[in-house]
């Protein structure tokens, strides 16, 4: 969309390692620049530590060596970690929206509780992305009263409520229903055209070729290889890319 | 041949059991414990008794004459020696329809004496032939207010005011709130203040008992009892001392549970090593020891030492030690109660809320608590039963709670049965009205799209 990888990067990953327990390497030695208005999706087989990588921009999961640094905040101490997560909005594969509130108060409580608005303010945000996200009637439903579909246009509304710099988006789509995976791409596809820094963990290959500056495919905890969509689809440098993209492109 | 009678039955019984099924379950316990109430308190005086001594009720039932009835008409003149308790009195006739062998009852009047009372009038105590003091004790022994029931020597009777004995305290109240005093004849109340009007439910009292007659059939005894009043009845023992003991005692000792296991409940999940050490050893360590043992302590240990290291500024002997020794003991349960409604909410929520920038304790309060609330409220609902239940065990540092008091009577008595029975039936009503609390409260605080069983 907007390919201009230059200036600073927003977010920097040098040499991320990470392990779970003593038996589980899941990131060796992540390397990635991510620059402001880039979106870049990151594919590869389950297992291969991307949603990891993910977790780490926002430390949702420490890193145990190497460095991240988000709009040049070094990722590490407490401090930090919630000047980091201010600027990052995170949309989760299973939405992870508040069952105990309504829709409003899904987009209000973070606003209210961390932004400190006015119960005014914050209801005006709130009232501004629901119709952005194409659902200002269901302001007052429960999640559980909510298609799967728009739980999860809810959960980008509530992450945009925070006014984030960067959104980082995990299997947005892959438990969805199918007639209701384009609801969500539209509204994150109308977010990469406004220009939004994401990253994308999505096997959507549409969405790959409508939006996306630059791909990851990530394998046994490492990047494999950095590409266009463009080279992607057609020439893939890697045979490991290959195997995989024939296997979900059937 | 009989066949038709036979699925006529069988759909009967069928239907019975649709019925019986589709009752809910405390229906039927009501409906039980309904009929054993109405049943044993109604009919027998040995329940009426246990029930006056243990829930603390002040006046007995008297009867107050009996008549037997010569023609077909009867007519009662109060008995100048049978004194009057504050109450209404029922006056019914008992007799034998026909054969002399079925006794019935039919009401003569239903409230004889509520309209014909003079209320507030006292008679002139020129001739006093006894002096009765009523005696309502408040915060603790100390009187705040004495009545004096005066009859003269005509038969009237009614209550002075005496502020002679306020302020006064009692060595000991005992158990009857009722004191009896021989005085002289032609003694008069000491700075007594004659009743100006119907300020209390003591002026209720009637003066003279007016002389009554009705039509009655032959044979018949007339009988006049104090009327039974379910609702006085019900405000009385509410209000009793064992029933306000135990309900204060469970409700402060509950209210400290909460606040002890939901301390404990966060530190169980929390990740520092040394808070989580604190809690487990809480835990284990309460859970281990009885929780009779506990009361014990907090009142033959704890309670003294503090009153000895304070010279006696901190005195926790009596309720104060009860509730500490109850919250102490039922924290450790909580604490596992809030662990588990805790780690029930999928980790994904705790994730969600710190991802949109809030601090560890603003998602518990915010996000996960609101939540884990909901899954605790039945557990939650059945340890304060259960604490109820236990509360009786703070009879062991003598407080008078109900079965204290139970045990009393029936160490007056010998008759157990009837004493643990009226305990008992205490309990099983609180508790079955605390659970339909919880159900409310669940249904209440339900989610839609949430199932409420
Ligand atoms: N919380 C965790 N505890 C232990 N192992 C984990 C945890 N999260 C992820 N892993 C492991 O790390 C590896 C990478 O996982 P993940 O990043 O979720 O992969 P992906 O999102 O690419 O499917 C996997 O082997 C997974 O089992
Ligand atoms: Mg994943």
């Amino acid at each position: 969309m907007n390919a201009s990888a230059s200036g600073t990067p927003i977010i920097s990953l040098t040499d991320v390692h990470k392990h779970f327990g003593s038996t589980v390497h899941a990131l060796r030695g992540v390397s990635l620049d991510i620059y402001p208005r880039e979106v870049v999706v990151v594919i590869g087989p389950s297992g291969s530590g991307k949603s990891t990588m993910l977790r780490c921009i926002n430390h949702l999961e420490r890193v145990d060596h190497g460095t991240v640094v988000v709009n040049g905040i070094p990722v590490d101490k407490a401090k930090n970690i919630n000047r980091v997560r201010a600027e990052v909005g995170m949309v989760f594969q299973l939405f992870n929206l508040f069952p105990h509130l309504t829709v409003l108060d899904n987009l209000m409580m973070a606003q209210r509780v961390v932004r400190r608005r006015s119960a005014q303010e914050a209801e005006s945000v709130a009232m501004d992305l629901l119709r952005k996200v194409g659902i200002p009637e269901k302001v007052d439903a429960y999640p559980s009263q909510l298609s799967g579909g728009q739980q999860q246009r809810v959960a980008i509304a509530r992450a945009l409520a925070m006014q984030p710099k960067i959104m980082l988006f995990d299997e947005p789509t892959s438990a969805l229903d199918p007639e209701m995976i384009k609801e969500v791409l539209d509204v994150m596809l109308d977010l990469a055209k406004e220009g939004m820094t994401m990253v994308v963990v999505s096997h959507e290959m549409g969405f790959v070729r409508a939006a996306a500056d630059r791909v990851v495919f990530m394998d046994t905890g490492k990047i494999i290889e950095t590409t266009t969509p463009q080279e992607l689809f057609t020439a893939p440098k890697h045979e490991r890319t290959k195997r995989f993209l024939s296997q979900i492109l059937h | 041949m009989s066949e038709p009678q036979i699925k006529s039955r069988k759909a009967a019984t069928e239907k019975v059991y649709t019925i019986l099924r589709e009752l809910p379950w405390w229906a039927v316990i009501i409906a039980i414990v309904g009929v054993v109430v109405a049943f044993s308190v109604l009919t027998d005086v040995r329940y009426q008794d246990a029930m006056y001594f243990v829930f603390d009720l002040p006046w007995d039932r008297q009867l107050l004459g009996e008549r037997p009835v010569q023609g077909d008409t009867w007519t009662y003149t109060p008995d100048p020696q049978v004194s009057l308790s504050p109450g209404l009195y029922r006056i019914y006739a008992e007799f034998n329809a026909a054969t002399g062998e079925v006794k019935d009852e039919t009401d003569l009047f239903s409230e004889p004496n509520a309209k014909s009372a003079v209320l507030g009038k006292v008679p002139a105590a020129e001739r006093v032939t006894y002096l009765k003091w009523h005696i309502i004790p408040k915060s603790g022994m100390t009187l705040q207010q004495t009545w004096v029931n005066v009859r003269a020597a005509d038969g009237r009777e009614g209550w002075l005011q005496d502020k002679s004995l306020a302020g006064q305290t009692l060595e000991k109240v005992g158990q009857s709130d009722f004191y009896l005093l021989e005085v002289a004849e032609g003694a008069k109340p000491v700075a007594a203040e004659p009743i100006t009007g119907p300020t209390t439910e003591m002026v209720r009292l009637e003066t003279t008992l007016p002389e009554l007659s009705g039509p009655v059939p032959a044979g018949a005894v007339v009988r006049i009892v104090n009327k039974y009043d379910l609702k006085q009845t019900l405000k009385r023992a509410w209000t009793s001392k064992g029933v306000m003991l135990t309900l204060r005692a469970t409700l402060m000792g509950f209210g400290l549970a909460l606040i002890l296991g939901l301390i404990a409940g966060l530190m169980l999940v929390s990740r520092n090593p040394i808070t989580l050490a604190i809690s487990k050893l809480y835990v284990e360590v309460v859970r281990g020891i009885p929780l009779l043992v506990i009361i014990l302590y907090a009142g033959f240990v704890v309670s003294p030492y503090l009153r000895e290291a304070t010279d006696g500024k901190l005195d926790l002997s009596g309720l104060p030690g009860a509730v500490i020794g109850l919250g102490f003991g039922y924290g450790a349960y909580l604490a596992e109660v809030f662990r588990g409604g805790i780690q029930s909410i999928h980790h994904g929520q705790m994730e969600a809320a710190r991802s949109l920038g809030m601090s560890y304790f603003q998602a518990m309060r915010h996000i996960i608590l609101p939540q884990a609330f909901r899954v605790v409220l039945p557990p939650l609902g059945n340890d304060f039963m259960a604490m109820l239940k236990d509360s009786s065990l703070i009879s062991v540092i003598a407080l008078p709670e109900i079965l204290q008091q139970g045990r009393l009577w029936v160490s007056r008595t010998f008759r157990a049965f009837e004493g643990y029975n009226t305990v008992a039936l205490f309990y099983l009503v609180m508790t079955l009205l605390l659970s339909l609390l919880v159900r409310y409260i669940e249904r209440k605080t339900s989610l839609p799209g949430h199932s409420e069983d």
